[in-house]
């Protein structure tokens, strides 16, 4: 260390000064509980939505199951000839449908656990 | 020291996080003190920068000195504060004015109050660059890399803002009080 480095260091440490409020310690462990609450109760409405987001998504596969079989039975007079078409396009829609929303809903269980 | 507490913060112990604060409170007053300039914004500042270390605390890696770590966050946190009141300008006020009358009336042999009053007005009149790159390399002994570090300033542009720290403050100490930094 210089000489000219020492004579700053004095110098400096004439320029500290002390924290003028003594509230800051209560301050910031007050804003951080309020950070805690709002955290909980985005990480309970979080876990609510993803626990709705299966029990939907087990009544709808449920309900496509229930319609795919009843399909055969219905009979629709204007477009019998068409029925096993629409009855392909419905299953395959429906399967679609079931793997995108069940790799979206895992991602969100995944993401579930591993952040709360 | 404070690896203790973090770790028992980590741990779901969230009063220890008090110690913390107690430690660090007045280092973190006198970097944010340096750029913003003013003791209000610096208590923001202060605060903010607590709550942003308690809330990433998870990602602190203990390679780096929470020392070190902290004081990065509160340095952002005080450039940040100074771009959204004052986005025009780095430097928030006319450093003419923020220095008082008393020129000219300082004994050499000036007691230790009166110090303290001629360098925290020198400090405060200076640009916030340089006041913090002389706090944080000459009160808290970082070397010009961990000073890198915190600022984000580039080597050469360390060494030059401490230069002309350097001269500023000797300018300001013999303009505004007469004295050299030999004699204070």
């Amino acid at each position: 260390m210089t000489e000219e480095d020492k004579l700053f260091k004095e110098l400096l440490s004439h320029g500290e000064v002390e924290l003028p409020y003594s509230d800051i310690e209560d301050d910031v462990m007050m804003n951080i509980e309020r950070l805690e609450l709002e955290k909980k109760a985005i990480q309970e409405g979080y876990r609510r939505g993803v626990a709705f987001s299966w029990f939907f998504f087990i009544v709808g596969i449920i309900s496509g199951v229930v319609l795919i079989s009843l399909f055969p039975q219905m009979e629709f007079q204007a477009s019998s000839k068409y029925s096993d078409t629409i009855l392909l396009v419905f299953q395959v829609g429906f399967i679609l449908f079931v793997l995108t929303h069940f790799e979206k809903l895992m991602s969100m269980t995944r993401k579930n656990i591993m952040k709360f | 020291m404070p690896d203790r507490y973090i770790e028992r913060v980590l741990n779901g112990d969230k009063e220890a996080f008090r110690f913390i604060i107690r430690e660090y409170k007045d280092d973190a007053y006198n970097l944010a003190i340096s750029i913003v300039k003013e003791e209000y914004a610096a208590k923001e500042v202060v605060q903010k920068s607590f709550i942003n270390a308690y809330e990433g605390l998870t990602e602190f890696r203990k390679e780096a000195a929470f020392k070190t770590w902290f004081h990065r966050i509160v340095v952002n946190e005080s450039y940040q504060l100074l771009r959204s009141r004052n986005p025009d300008r780095n430097h928030p006020f006319n450093e003419e004015q923020h220095i008082d009358g008393s020129k000219n009336s300082v004994h050499k042999d000036i007691d230790e109050q009166h110090k303290r009053h001629c360098i925290q007005t020198v400090l405060k009149a200076m640009k916030p660059d340089e006041s913090l790159a002389l706090r944080l390399f000459y009160l808290y002994e970082y070397s010009i890399k961990e000073v890198c570090e915190i600022t984000g300033w580039s080597n050469s542009n360390t060494k030059v803002i401490l230069h002309r720290a350097r001269n500023s403050m000797r300018e300001k100490l013999s303009k505004n009080f007469n004295l050299k930094p030999e004699e204070v």
